[in-house]
Order: C-alpha cells, then structure tokens, then sequence
C-alpha cells in the first residue's frame, strides 16, 4: 500500500466577473490527477510555469481545498475531515518551499521559526528539551546551534533553505514536499541542499514528492518522475526510462529542449505546441478530448486520447 | 555524522554579519536615530508634551482665572503670551490646552488603532464574502459626512469632552483597517503563513503571531500621522464650538477666539496657531522618519 | 582589433557597512562578431561589470575604481562625456535583461517601445520608424507582428516579451549586445526557442554577444569565449568549448561537478562546500581558498594570485596549481 495516494484529484478556481463576482470560467490548474508514492522513494513532478505543479502539492497537503477527488495519506482519506480531524496529518506530512526570503518570519529568531511547531504539538516536554531538540534539528541541516538567536535576515539564500528544511523536520514527518526547494538559489548550493534532502532521506526514511520545473534535477533526485501539463499528468515513469525513453510528444520536446554542455548529447529538438497550433488549442484539446491512462511500457504510463 | 551532511566549513563563516544583528527593531531604530528631522521633531514633542503634563505645576495662573484689569493685553511681564478678553492668561491657557488637545490626539488614535487594526486584519485574513461585506460596510461609512455626524452624537448625548474621542476614533479607524486589511493581503501570500498553516497553527495564531509584527510598521507609521489628523479635527469641532467648551482650553478653540480678534489681538492667534503647527509638523516629520526607518527591505544576495 | 577592449575594471560600492569590492581587475575583449559568456554565481561581479559598461552603475554608492572600457578602438565607455555615451548606448550598443515581466513598461504600447531608439537614434519619421519595428518582431519571431504591436505588455506571455526586448535592442542593428541572464525566469522550451533566435540573429549580423549566466549548458550552446567570475575576480578565461571540456580552476571543476546533467545517474553531487564569502569582508589571499580541495598554505596568504597563461596561450587561470588537479588541501 502506498503511503500517498491521490485520486482524480482536481482544484478548479473560478474566474469571476462582474458586479455581483459571477464565476464565469474556471481555472483547472489540477485536472484529474491520480498519483501514488511509496514510502522511501521520491517522486519527481516536472513541468514548466502553469502546469499545476505547484498547486497539486499545496491541495495534497489541503493548503488549498480540492474541488474533487480524493487524497490518501497511509491508507486514510484525508479529504474531508475538519481542522481537528487535519491535526494529526499536519505531523505526518510537511512541506520545503521555494522562496528562501519568503519563506521565514523576519520577525521571528530561527529558535523560535524551529520551536514552533514543536510547541504546537506539544513534542517537548520542558524547555530545555525544547532547546536540545532545536539543537539538534540545526545541527542536521548543517547549522550551529548558536544560530538560534540569529533572524532570517542574517542569513544566505542557502542557509534559509536549511532552516526551513529544519523546521519541517521538527514535526517528525514522513512525508515532504519539496516545492522546488533549489530553484531559487545558486547553482552551487543547490547541489549542498540537494544533497542534504538526500542525506535525510536516508537518515530518516523519509519519502518525498519533489517539485520542479529543473529536469536534470528531478531526474538526478527521483526514483519515479511524474510530467504534468495543464493540470494533467501526461507521463509517468521511472527517471531512467523517462530520460530514456520519453514517450508522450510533451516530454520530448521538454527533454530535447534542455541546453547541453556536451553537443554530442544533443537531442532533435522537439517542437511542442506542433506547428500549427498554439498553446491556447492544446490546452483546450487537453481538456475537452477523452483521455485515458495507458501502460505502454513496464510501469511507464502515458496519457492518451481514446481511440 | 556531520561530516557527511554538506558540512559548513568554519572560517567561512556563513553569516552576512558577525555581530548578532539583532532584530529588524533594532535596525529601525538605528536608522531612526540617524535621520535629524526625526530626532529632532521626537525631542520637541517630547518637551512639548512634558510641559503639558506638568502644566498645573508650571502654568503661572490657572487656566479659568480672569483678571479683569488686564483684558487683551499684548505679551509682557507676568504674561508672556498676553491675555485674552477675559483676562485669562494665554501662557497658562496654551499649556493646559496642550493637555486637551494631545490627550484627545492619543487617545482618539488608540481607539482608531484598536477597531481599526482588528477589523482590518480580520477582513484581510478571512477573504472572501466576509470582506466583501465587511469593506463595503467601511466604504458607507466613509461617506457619511463627519461633521453631521458629530452634531449628532453631541444632540443625543450633550457636550461631552469624552464623546468627542469617541467621534473622532469612530471615523479615524477607517482607513487603518483599510491599510491593515491591504497589509495582510499581501502577507497572505508569503510562504512563511503558508508553512505555518501546514504545520498546522490556529487562525488566530497565524493573525496574531505571524501577521500582525509584520503589519506593526505601517500601523506605527500611520497612527503617527494620525494623532495630527485627529488633533486638527479636534481643533476644527472647537473652533465650530461643538468640541471643548469654555473655560476649558484647547489649541483648537484658542485659535478660534484668536481668529476671531485676529486684528486687534494677533497675539491671541499666533501662539496656539505656532504651537499647533510645530505640533503637526513634528509628528509628520516623526511619521516619515519611522516609514522610512521601518522600511526594511530584508536582505538580498 | 577588439570592438571591446575592457582593462582592469574595478568597481567598488561605498556603503554604510563597509567597502563592498563588487569587481576587481576585471580584463577581457570581445571581437567583432563573437559571444563572450560571463559565468558566475551571485557576487561574482559579473553583473556590475556588465552594468558598468553601459554607464548603469549608480554612482554613489558605486564607483568605477579603475579600469577602461574601449569602445571600436576608440571611446572610453567609463570615462566618455555623457553625451558620448547616450550616442552609443541604445544604438551601437545594446542591453537586454533578466525579467521580462518588469523591463517593459505597462502602460505603454509595444509600438511606443520598440521604435523609441530609433527616434532617439536615428533621424527617421514615425511611420517608417513603425515599419522596422514591425519587421524587427518578425524578425524575433512575434507572430502577427502588423497588429500585435499594437498591444500592451500585459497582452504577452513571458516568452513573447522576452522576444520583444530582443527586437526592442536590436532595432538599430548594434554592435554589441549585452544580455543579463535572457533566459533565466523562461521556461525551458520557451528558452530554447530564445536561444535559437539569438543564435539565428548571431549568424545573420555578425552581432558581438556579451551573455551574463550561470548555465553552462546555455555557454555550450551559443558562446565562443568565456571568462568565469569568482568574489569580483575572473578567475579563469578559455574559449568555450575548451573550457566545457576541461575545467582547470578548482572553483569552475567544482561548478561543473555541482550541476546534475540529464542521465548521469550520479548517486550525489559534489557540491562545493562553504558559501560565497562576503564581498564587504574578502578573505586575504585567493578568494576561493576557504572551499578549495587543494588550497595550500600560501594560498591563504596576500597577494592573491594573478591570472596566468594555462595550456596554451588561449586560457588564463587564476591558480597556481592549475596543473595539479591530484594535489590535497593541506589548511585546516
């Protein structure tokens, strides 16, 4: 049994006009999204600005209510239950974000950005095992201790990322989300905190949903990579077989699109939207055609206009 | 252990500052402390505040004693500042005036503060119908006009100096909810009250301990520039006779009288009239000063 | 000779907390016709040294400590008069940004932008001035460019601004063109496309390129020559396809090794430990010793080291042991 499972899950946003704010149209930034992840592995979600990628991750964890579907965590639907019912979840599934200014309260020292959440669920029984624990969540990421009376501000984009790594640690989680948790920095820290989501994993079994619109970084980090296009997953597969053996005419053209240091690895570039058409009518094909899901490898799944 | 997670070498030391910076407080008040017009404008509002503090100990005369010999006599020896038709010195009168006017000035801020700081962050944070209705709710009231408002009020419930902090803090809170509430918007928005709601924190703790310390500059700034807002409005009721009553004194209504023999008597209407503006001046000045001194831009790379 | 010849550019930033020493003897020339890349993470310098050049630099707190910008042999880009330097910006030199979002004005329509340098520059009536500009967007690839320029930025996607700025600088068919990280907020097929259209406009008008990025694989694809920035310092110059190959300055071998490529199957990446020190506060002697895997003793010791010729007369590194990749680090 997988420990996430989402089913045709869907958030739609209507678009409001008028004196009295009628909807009228909707936004389907997740359109049907069916997803599983097993506990250890990660899972790469790949896709440029506009898919839903990131909105798919904040619904998981009902940052933003579905407007359909379902959403399992460890065998249990955590759809619809209400605040207090959500409580216990919040330890099991937390989640890394992107901006590493905006992510941190400036006005609050990283001890009490990493306090707080044991505070809240009660995970320390004094303050001085409040303390230790706060210790010892900055000392995993690669932090000093003394660093808990410092205040965001004080710190490099890099060092930001940690904290938040750390503060999403404190709750024990078994589940993280990494919304592109690198994309923001510098290339060569990006590598540092690639690395130390790594280096947790391992440490800590964790399993992780990793979001990002890098393709060599999703593929270097997952087990399995997902690529979603307007709302919708188009492909699903292992890392190898996805950089391998790209099936779904969006994921070429992705692919064949990164630049590449070497020009003997150079792929045909793939156009996508196909000549002709715009962005606008692939969507809409997208979205009115009758799809369906279909194994066209071992384990490698593409989504498909019905015959 | 730690060797393996990408450790941070020690002579690097990562931190963009040695010292422990300290909070965003602590740089605002550097920078505070480093702009002339503020600092001063914030010494002479004090002195001129601490004078009306002790003005029964100071004050020459008490502010209802008329000595009818010396009606309207210009500034000399015993009274500085003159007298007025009455006799009544002006000196004694501006100080205990300053009482009036700033208590109003203060007070009526803090009552615009308390509503209108809720109100705002509450609208702001919800969304949706809620602060539909409850900004179209701020926007009728906006348009009803103030002064017959205040009529009003003074009709039903006589010429209390106490209705009148009421009046005045009713209408102010308006736009500091209006600011609060944009505030919070925008706030919504940053990760970090996302990461707080996914850890799972109550509402009311988000509002209060995420949102609002970050809201806190543009509400210092703005009720600085609402004492003056309030203190003119003070001193227009009285000058249209619906503030303060006689024989007590505030700037407002010792403009009045002054413009009233503003010919004969100039001295009745330039000293209230200075010490008014320099109070309005100081307390933008000091406003600007802590906008511009709160205005952190949290660091870039 | 050189359309640029720039000389021991040095720039510094006067500031409250310090002497910030954003770039410090920075040399390079770009020929007619070819794309120098700039490589570098954020404090390496190579942003100031590109705004330097086009007189962007604010001035306090910046100042142009030292150093020439030589212009076709013969203007002094950092100590021209402004006049002079309004003659060339805009018109035989051009500039275009990271954000595509913001570098356009809303509230004007794209007509309005795209043909002002050439009412700036050129002594040319609307209606004609119109007509290039018409061209200049087929000629990056807007489609429908006779009505489209009729819009307003907001009307356009990410992309399609991008390509507008592009239009927008090449209008008046410079010389040179400097390009801040063009493609960096685009996604990926989107920058594909962008790097097609600049290599395409690099055939057809032997237009000389000073790309701004940190990613190699963008170097690969469209620069000649590149020069990589460390803390304000060039610490290693190579012509690009040379460079890619093999690195020979700790700190590029580091950049390359930290960067995932698409089917390496690394387990980890090896990331350079530490952070870019503080560019108010440098460390003596190399500026990279505190995160380099073989920093000896004298590396932590004034004067730092100087470029040197490496392999050939074509490459320069700032290292002394550029030739010895097996040696240790030996400081604490």
């Amino acid at each position: 049994m997988s420990l996430v499972e989402v089913n045709e899950l869907k958030a739609h946003f209507p678009v409001r006009a008028g004196v009295l704010q009628r909807p009228i149209g909707w936004v389907r930034a997740v359109d049907g999204v069916s997803l599983a992840v097993n506990e250890g592995e990660t899972v790469g979600l790949v896709g440029e600005s506009g898919c839903g990628k990131t909105t798919l991750g904040r619904t998981m964890l009902r940052l933003i209510e579905p407007t359909a579907g379902e959403i399992r965590f460890d065998g249990q639907d955590i759809t619809q239950l209400d605040r207090a019912g959500m409580k216990p979840f919040r330890r099991k599934a937390q989640m890394i974000f992107q901006d590493p200014y905006g992510s941190l309260n400036p006005r609050m020292t990283i001890g009490n950005i990493i306090a707080e959440p044991l505070r809240i669920h009660k995970l320390c029984a004094n303050k001085n095992g409040e303390r230790e624990r706060v210790a010892e969540l900055l000392r995993s990421v690669g932090l000093s201790p003394e660093h808990a009376r410092r205040y965001p501000h004080e710190f490099s984009g890099g060092q930001r990322q940690r904290i938040g790594i750390a503060r999403a640690l404190a709750v024990e989680p078994k589940f993280i989300i990494c919304d592109e948790p690198v994309s923001a920095l510098d290339v060569s820290v990006q590598a540092q905190i690639i690395n130390l989501l790594q280096e947790l994993q391992e440490k800590l079994t964790l399993t992780y949903l990793f979001i990002a619109h890098d393709l060599a970084v999703v593929e270097h980090i997952s087990d399995r990579v997902l690529v979603m296009y307007y709302g919708k997953i188009v492909e699903e597969a292992s890392a190898e077989d996805i950089y391998r053996d790209p099936v779904h005419p969006y994921t070429k053209a992705l692919l064949s699109a990164v630049p590449t240091v070497e020009p003997s690895e150079k792929r045909p570039r793939i156009i996508w939207p196909p000549l002709g058409t715009t962005a606008e009518q692939a969507r809409a094909s997208l979205q009115q055609k009758k799809l369906e899901r279909r194994e066209v490898r071992s384990n490698h799944w593409v989504l498909e206009e019905v015959a | 252990m730690q060797q393996t997670i990408a450790p941070e070498l020690p002579q690097a030391t990562p931190l963009l500052r040695e010292e422990a910076g300290g909070s965003l407080w602590l740089d605002a008040w550097h920078r505070l402390s480093r702009n002339k017009m503020a600092v001063a404008s914030a010494v002479i509002l004090t002195v001129l505040t601490l004078l009306s503090v002790f003005a029964p100990w100071i004050a020459p005369y008490s502010y209802e004693e008329q000595n009818l010999a010396l009606r309207a006599v210009p500034p000399q020896a015993g009274h500085w500042l003159g007298t007025d038709a009455l006799g009544r010195d002006q000196l004694t009168r501006l100080l205990y005036g300053g009482r009036v006017s700033l208590m109003v000035g203060i007070v009526a801020t803090g009552v615009a503060l308390a509503i209108g700081v809720t109100y705002g962050a509450i609208s702001g944070f919800y969304g949706g119908m809620v602060d539909v209705v409850m900004m179209r709710t701020v926007d009728i009231i906006y348009a009803l006009p103030f002064t017959i408002f205040v009529i009003l009020l003074m009709v039903f419930f006589g010429r209390d100096i106490r209705l009148l902090f009421v009046a005045i803090g009713a209408v102010e809170w308006l736009t500091m909810a209006r600011i609060v509430r944009a505030q919070v918007q925008a706030l919504q928005k940053q990760e970090f009250i996302e990461a707080a709601r996914a850890l799972g924190l109550r509402r009311r703790r988000i509002i209060f301990v995420h949102m609002l310390p970050n809201v806190i500059g543009p509400i210092i700034v703005y009720a600085t520039l609402t004492v003056p807002a309030v203190m003119l409005l003070e001193a227009f009721l009285s000058f249209l006779g619906l503030g303060v009553q006689p024989p007590m004194s505030s700037w407002g209504l010792m403009i009045k009288d002054g413009a009233d023999r503003m010919e004969e008597c100039p001295w009745l209407l330039i000293a209230p009239g200075v010490t008014l503006a320099t109070t309005l001046f100081c307390l933008n000045f000091l406003g600007d000063g802590l906008r511009d001194a709160l205005d952190v831009r949290t660091s870039k790379d | 000779m050189p359309l640029l010849t720039v000389t021991n550019l040095t720039v510094y930033f006067h500031t409250r907390n310090g002497v910030v020493r954003a770039a410090e003897d920075v040399s390079f020339e770009i020929e007619k016709g070819e794309t120098l890349a700039i490589v570098g993470e954020s404090g390496s310098g190579k942003s100031v040294t590109c705004y330097s050049l086009m007189g962007l630099v604010p001035q306090p707190p910046g100042r142009i400590e030292s150093g020439s910008a030589i212009f076709d042999g013969k203007i002094d880009l950092l100590k021209c008069p402004p006049q002079e330097l309004n003659r060339i910006r805009g018109k035989r030199m051009a500039m275009i940004f990271q954000d595509p979002m913001t570098s356009l004005n809303p509230y004007l329509r794209i007509e309005d932008q795209v043909i002002e340098p050439l009412m700036i520059h050129e002594d040319i009536d609307r209606r004609d001035a119109v007509r290039r500009g018409i061209h200049a967007l087929e000629e990056v690839g807007v489609p429908d460019a006779a009505r489209r320029i009729r819009s307003y930025p907001h009307e356009f996607s990410g992309g399609m601004r991008q390509r507008v700025m592009i239009a927008m600088a090449l209008i008046t068919q410079p010389e040179l063109l400097i390009a801040d990280e063009p493609t960096t907020a685009l996604d990926v097929t989107i920058q594909a496309q962008i790097l097609d259209l600049l290599k395409d406009l690099k055939k057809k008008t032997r237009m000389s390129i000073l790309l701004i990025t940190h990613n190699l694989g963008i170097v690969g694809d469209l620069a000649d020559k590149v020069a990589v920035m460390y803390a304000g310092r060039i610490v290693e110059q190579a012509p690009a396809a040379v460079l890619l190959k093999k690195p020979l300055h700790p700190y590029t071998i580091g950049l390359m090794r930290s960067i995932p490529k698409l089917g390496a199957h690394a387990e980890r990446l090896q990331s350079i430990p530490g952070t870019v020190p503080d560019a108010a506060r440098l460390p003596v002697g190399c500026k990279f010793h505190a995160r380099c895997d073989r920093a000896q003793g004298d590396c932590t010791l004034d004067p730092e080291p100087k470029l040197v010729e490496a392999d050939g007369s074509t490459r320069r590194v700032r290292c002394p042991y550029w030739d010895k990749p097996e040696l240790k680090r030996t400081i604490p």
